[in-house]
C-alpha cells in the first residue's frame, strides 16, 4: 500500500487499485484539482482499477454531475476499470429523476466495490 | 503539344523538330558537313574535347582511368557521328535520354554537362567548312545542340524528381511501421502529427497487415502524438471500425492525461475502442485477448 504524494487529495492504490474519495463540498477549482490528480495518479500507478467513493456527495447540481461524469469518462480511456461507490439514496434518486447515468458498475459501499472489482479481474482471466 | 508540367518525359520526336525548328533543310546541311568530316573531322573533335576535358576538375573525378577514357572517346565519336548523319528518330531520342539519366546518377553536375555540350558545339561550328552552305551548316548544328541540350536537361530534372518521388514514399512507409510484435499481435506507434493523408496510409497500411498475418489484435500507441483533436480521433475511430470488421480488436495506448481530458472534453464518444494509458497495459490487454499469459516464473 503506498500513501499519496503531498498537496494531492488523498488517493491509494491496494493490490493494484486505486482508492479515492470524492472531496467533501466540491468548489469548482477542488473539482478541477481532483480530475487532474486522478489522472495523474492513474498515469504514474501501475493499477487497473479505480474505486472512487462518492459517499461526500450530498446535494448534486448538474453542473457538479457534468465534472464527475466528464473525469470518470478520462479515467477510463486512460485504460482502468472504474467501479463507483458509495452513492447515497438521495442522489441516486435525484439522478433517477433527472435521467442522468453514470454507466459504471456501481457498489454499496467500498467492500462491494472492491468484490466489483476482483469479479472484473476474474473474468478478465477466464476467458 | 499535350504534356502536363508532371511529364518530364521528352515529347515525341516529330514536335521536338518542329519546337527546335530542325526540317529537311538542315538535315541536308548536316549531310554536306558529314561530308566534310569523314576526312578525319571526327578525330579531331574527339581529340579536342578530350584535351579539354582533362584540365577539367571534373575529369579527375569522374573518369578514373585510361580504359574507361577510351570507351568514352568512342561513344562521344558515336553520337557526332548520330547528330552528323541527321536522323532524328525515336532510337536517337533514347539514346540522349539515357545519357543524360547515366550523368545524373554519377552525380555530375547539369552545369559542367552543360558546359562540355557548349565546348562540343563550339568545336563543331569550328570544323565547319567555308563555302556557299557554311551558314546553312552553322544554323543546323547550333540547333542540333540546343535539342541536345533540352533533351538532356529534361533527363536531369526527370531523374532528379524520381528520385524524390522514391524517396518520399520511402518516407512515407517508414512513418507508419507496422510490426507483428506476437503472434497475432500488430503494433503501430505513431509519431508527430495525424493528418488526413497520413490516417489514409495508417488505415492501408494496418489493413493490408491485419489481412497478412492475420492479426487477432491491433494496437495503437499515440503517446507520439503530439496534438489530439476532434479529427484525429474521428481517425482513430474510423481505424478501429474498420479493423474490427476484418475480425481484428484494436486497442489504443499511450493516451495521457491530457489526452483523455481533450477527448471527453471534445465531447467524442470513442464507443467500445479499447483505450489504455500505457503500451503495457495495452499488452496484457492483447495476450488476454490472443489466450495467453504473462506469469512471474515461480521460485523453484
Amino acid at each position: 500500500m503506498s500513501l499519496e504524494r503531498a498537496g494531492r487529495l488523498p488517493m491509494q492504490v491496494s493490490r493494484g487499485c486505486i482508492q479515492v474519495a470524492f472531496p467533501m463540498e466540491p468548489t469548482e477549482s477542488l473539482l478541477r484539482q481532483f480530475r487532474r490528480d486522478l489522472l495523474e495518479f492513474v498515469r504514474d500507478q501501475s493499477a487497473d482499477s479505480v474505486v472512487v467513493d462518492l459517499s461526500s456527495l450530498q446535494v448534486l447540481d448538474q453542473e457538479e454531475f457534468n465534472s464527475i461524469r466528464a473525469t470518470l469518462d478520462m479515467t477510463k480511456l486512460l485504460g482502468v476499470h472504474v467501479v463507483i461507490t458509495g452513492l447515497r439514496p438521495g442522489i441516486v434518486a435525484v439522478m433517477a429523476e433527472l435521467e442522468m447515468d453514470l454507466p459504471y458498475p456501481a457498489g454499496r459501499d467500498l467492500d462491494h466495490g472492491f468484490d466489483l472489482v476482483r469479479l472484473h479481474r476474474e473474468k478478465r482471466t477466464s476467458r | 503539344m499535350s504534356y502536363t508540367a508532371m511529364d518530364l518525359h521528352a515529347p515525341e520526336p516529330a514536335t521536338m523538330l518542329e519546337v527546335y525548328g530542325i526540317g529537311q533543310d538542315e538535315i541536308d546541311a548536316l549531310h554536306a558537313w558529314r561530308d566534310h568530316l569523314e576526312e578525319g573531322g571526327y578525330t579531331q573533335l574527339v581529340d579536342s574535347f578530350y584535351r579539354w576535358l582533362r584540365e577539367q576538375p571534373e575529369y579527375e573525378e569522374f573518369i578514373e582511368d585510361e580504359a574507361t577514357e577510351q570507351r568514352l572517346r568512342g561513344l562521344h565519336e558515336r553520337h557526332v557521328r548520330s547528330m552528323a548523319a541527321g536522323v532524328f528518330d525515336d532510337a536517337y531520342f533514347e539514346a540522349r535520354d539515357r545519357v543524360g539519366v547515366v550523368h545524373a546518377r554519377i552525380g555530375l553536375p547539369l552545369h559542367s554537362y552543360l558546359g562540355a555540350m557548349n565546348h562540343l558545339t563550339m568545336d563543331m561550328l569550328a570544323q565547319v567548312p567555308a563555302g556557299e552552305d557554311q551558314a546553312r551548316i552553322l544554323t543546323a548544328i547550333t540547333k542540333v545542340g540546343h535539342l541536345d541540350t533540352a533533351v538532356i536537361a529534361l533527363a536531369y530534372s526527370r531523374y532528379a524528381s524520381e528520385r524524390v518521388a522514391s524517396q518520399s514514399k520511402a518516407l512515407l512507409e517508414m512513418s507508419t511501421p507496422v510490426t507483428e510484435i506476437w503472434q497475432g499481435v500488430l503494433l503501430l506507434p505513431i509519431v508527430g502529427i495525424i493528418d488526413s493523408g497520413r490516417a489514409q496510409d495508417i488505415m492501408t497500411g494496418a489493413l493490408t497487415k491485419i489481412a497478412a498475418s492475420r492479426a487477432r489484435v491491433f494496437i495503437i500507441d499515440i503517446s507520439g502524438v503530439a496534438v489530439v483533436d476532434t479529427a484525429v480521433a474521428n481517425y482513430l475511430i474510423k481505424v478501429t471500425r474498420a479493423t474490427r470488421l476484418m475480425g481484428c480488436e484494436c486497442i489504443v495506448s499511450g493516451v495521457s492525461p491530457a489526452i483523455a481530458e481533450t477527448i471527453v472534453e471534445l465531447g467524442i464518444d470513442v464507443g467500445t475502442v479499447v483505450t489504455t494509458g500505457t503500451l503495457m497495459q495495452a499488452l496484457v490487454v492483447a495476450f488476454d485477448r490472443v489466450g495467453l499469459r504473462v506469469e512471474q516464473r515461480g521460485s523453484r
